[in-house]
């Protein structure tokens, strides 16, 4: 009820906005380069924003007499960077832990648009982010893409799409949590199933399975089987975290019982089935790039990393989006990309996986991801190539407007 | 591969006079013996291999031209070595990737969603000769899950399949008694069994119930059952459900198997037997040279990664010393595993038309000083030791 509340009032408001949006000004910004991402890049061109979209970009582009003009001539203009799997802005724990399959749990209801992460990830670029439920259920629940900076007092205007995605993790983060008989009384829900890989398939083809016959049937109304039903129908795309080729294997065969197609988080061993990842058209969120616990771990499932995974995916011909997932919020999507090129993925790929690959994942390439007309005025500027670590943003504008500027 | 037919040919086994082989054999094989695991060993013979399958053996077989040949004059040869029943590819912890013992009765897991044939214990299980394994759930619950078949090559889990249908693994042993879980004891254990199954009996498939259906298939004899059990108690609580059940089974473990005989070779139940090398008094010892007049097949297993999968060569050496047969002792390797696994009419002995897995050792595989050379799995060589 509170969120049908704040809808209505949110649309009144972005009435009021465009109203506004109509009488205000035009900006042009006179930019060096531009890397449009979906296209070539421009050199010397311009780039006009008018009513918070791309009015018109290119190197002939004429500016009309009463733009305000932007003077980034020396610099370089790339799309507002897309994470596709982040934890900010959600304080506390991501993960409702009293049950093992949430699938109707969206994790906007947890948003805190007052997060201060949320003002260092602008500060990396970064415009547009899903935000993901937490990796401790089999089945965590929704996520939710949101810009980075929306009137920090409606939460509903920083919502870009509801129910991105459904988290489903599979490997040892589903099981580690669970406790088995035997070490400690059963005194607490923790007393469930998975403990083993085993269990984590077998309660996927259930949960499908129950799924499936309940889209057959007119049962009454049952919130979490309407969510993964909506899911294998392919209206929620469903996002498996997954890390071990062995486990990779079993999510693609699982989904090719069940027909639904998929995007795989995280990925690690991706490199080794990456030919049967292209085959099958399934695109993949990379990320974390720098944290890689080893050693004893109860994380460590022996998983064996590959620095070039991004490169080897991409030669193969998958479809790669590199992500932060929680872990490299502080460092940045464009080091994470530099990190990858450096590894041998190719330039231009990487730039792709930090914005319009993403953008396509999360099905909101019509509003973000790159510099082409009628799209959001989401956008960086540079002092010099995006992937030189000498390079500093400059200036972030975020639906026409500036959001973040360098001291 | 199932469905291709077996590469049938009147050459059969060649002894005596030169045959010339039709066809384009991939590899020729010379060497200086070959246990076939079908008939006696051949001296100075030769296994022609083509398109993954034993095309000939014997003496005399010609190699034919163009075909790759292994000149081992001094090398020793057999079928690849099949290990009834281990845990090999289950990262993480063990204990607790084995089984879901956060509920007793499990019949709907399944080993192969967790197996890896990545793992590191798998290629080092290849290299000490086992071609072949079956992969079971652990110990811990009374029914763990299901079982399968299959060959420790292939980077591609279900690539490998031999017996997708392997069976179901049940516990009898102590392991599955836990203070805080029914069942706690081995006549609570039997009665939660007897109750499972006598729900199955009379599963109605309407109901979709997928742990009733293949518990079902289990009292219909359509899926067999691998207890595992130790002492006598265990052994005669399981014969009490095989006969109750007329279950199509095999004991596992078995180490009291000896004295019960009479009880085993009654039924013909054939015997998966623990590690010889996990038993430690003489005394224990003794029971394995008796275990072959126990009656029903006898096969050994390494329970890897319990035991090191090379073990499993040393548990039919340890078996000669106490008394077995030499040749029982090999076949408990070879051919009566893959009979008892229910896939000896594709391996488990070196016979025309069967997959070409072979091991190539420096010597008698029951003297502990012979090592693996070669390793052959469906006419591929994937192991070769490096000379130093």
């Amino acid at each position: 009820m509170r969120n049908c509340a704040l809808r209505l009032t949110s649309l009144s408001l972005l009435l009021a906005a465009s109203v506004a949006y109509s009488q205000e000004e035009t900006i042009a910004i006179k930019a060096g380069e531009i890397l449009t991402i979906s296209g070539a890049p421009v050199r010397a061109g311009v780039i006009l924003i008018r009513g918070g979209k791309i009015a018109d970009l290119g190197a002939d582009v004429v500016i009309p007499p009463d733009a305000r003009i932007m003077d980034a001539s020396n610099a370089v203009v790339m799309p507002g960077l897309v994470d596709a799997s982040a934890i900010a802005p959600v304080r506390g724990d991501r993960n409702e832990q009293s049950n093992e399959m949430t699938p109707s749990l969206r994790i906007s209801s947890g948003l805190d648009p007052q997060s201060k992460t949320l003002k260092r990830i602008l500060q990396n670029g970064c415009t547009t982010l899903c935000v993901m439920p937490g990796g401790e259920n089999l089945i965590g629940g929704l996520g939710v893409v949101v810009k980075t900076v929306g009137p920090l007092s409606n939460i509903n205007e920083m919502i870009l799409k509801e129910d991105a995605g459904l988290k489903i993790v599979m490997g040892s983060d589903a099981t580690v949590g669970n406790r088995i008989p035997r070490q400690e009384p059963p005194t607490d829900f923790y007393f469930r199933r998975p403990t083993t890989t085993m269990a984590v398939a077998w309660m996927l083809r259930k949960c499908f399975f129950d799924a499936q016959q309940y889209a057959a049937s007119a049962r009454e109304e049952d919130a979490d089987l309407k969510v993964i039903a909506a899911a294998l129908k392919g209206v929620i795309p469903i996002r498996v975290n997954v890390r071990r080729a062995i486990d990779i294997r079993t999510a693609l065969r699982i989904a090719d019982e069940y027909r639904f197609r998929l995007v795989l988080d995280e990925c690690t061993e991706g490199y080794k089935v990456a030919d049967e990842l292209a085959k099958k058209e399934v695109p993949v969120v990379l990320g974390p790039f720098y944290y890689y616990p080893t050693g004893s771990s109860q994380y460590d499932e022996g998983r064996e990393v590959n620095w070039n995974n991004a490169g080897l995916l991409v030669r193969a011909g998958v479809k790669v989006a590199i992500a932060s997932n929680g872990q490299d919020e502080s460092i940045g999507l464009l080091t994470a990309a530099a990190f990858a090129v450096r590894h041998g993925m190719p330039r231009a790929e990487a730039l792709r996986s930090i914005t319009l690959v993403p953008a396509q994942i999360l099905r909101v390439a019509d509003r973000v991801g790159s510099l082409e007309k009628g799209k959001d005025a989401d956008l960086l500027i540079l002092s010099g190539d995006p992937l030189a670590v000498t390079s500093r943003i400059q200036r972030v504008i975020l639906n026409g407007k500036t959001v973040y500027q360098m001291d | 591969m199932r469905g291709k037919p077996l590469i049938l040919l009147s050459v059969g086994l060649c002894l005596g006079p030169t045959v010339i082989v039709a066809g384009q054999p991939s590899l020729v094989i010379k060497a200086g013996k070959i246990w076939t695991a079908a008939g006696d060993a051949v001296a100075n013979g030769v296994v022609v291999v083509e398109q993954g399958k034993i095309r000939a053996v014997g003496t005399g077989v010609l190699a034919p031209e163009g075909a790759k040949v292994l000149d081992l004059p001094d090398k020793y040869v057999m079928p690849g070595l099949v290990d009834a029943h281990c845990h090999l590819g289950l990262s993480l912890d063990v204990l607790g990737e084995m089984e879901e013992t956060v509920s007793a009765v499990t019949p709907e897991m399944r080993i192969l969603d967790a197996y890896n044939p990545l793992a590191r214990e798998v290629t080092r299980a290849l290299q000490s000769g086992v071609t072949t394994a079956l992969l079971a759930p652990g110990y811990g619950s009374p029914i763990a899950g299901q079982m399968v078949v299959v060959k420790l090559v292939d980077r591609r889990n279900d690539a490998s399949i031999v017996n997708p249908s392997a069976g179901i693994k049940f516990s009898l042993g102590a392991e599955a008694l836990m203070p805080d879980r029914r069942p706690t004891s081995l006549a609570g254990l039997i009665a939660l069994l007897k109750e499972e199954m006598d729900k199955a009996k009379t599963y109605d498939p309407k109901s979709m119930d997928p742990r009733a259906e293949i518990l079902n298939r289990v009292v219909n004899g359509q899926l067999p059952v691998h207890l595992y059990c130790s002492t006598v108690d265990e052994i005669l609580a399981a014969v009490e459900l095989i006969d109750a059940y007329k279950l199509k089974a095999v004991l596992v473990g078995a180490r009291e198997a000896d004295e019960l005989a009479n009880v085993i070779a009654e039924r013909g139940l054939p015997v998966v037997y623990m590690p010889v090398l996990l038993l430690s008094r003489d005394k224990d010892l003794k029971r394995v040279g008796t275990l072959a007049g126990a009656g029903g097949k006898v096969a050994f297993a390494s329970f890897g990664p319990k035991t090191d999968s090379s073990d499993l060569r040393t548990s039919a050496i340890v078996a000669v010393k106490y008394g077995m047969a030499r040749e029982t002792a090999l076949q408990a390797i070879t051919i009566h595993a893959a009979e008892i696994l229910g896939v000896a009419q594709r391996l488990g002995s070196i016979e025309p038309g069967k997959d070409a897995d072979l091991v190539i050792l420096s010597g008698d595989p029951l003297e502990l000083t012979s090592r693996v050379e070669i390793v052959i799995v469906n006419g591929n060589i994937v192991y070769q030791r490096e000379q130093k």
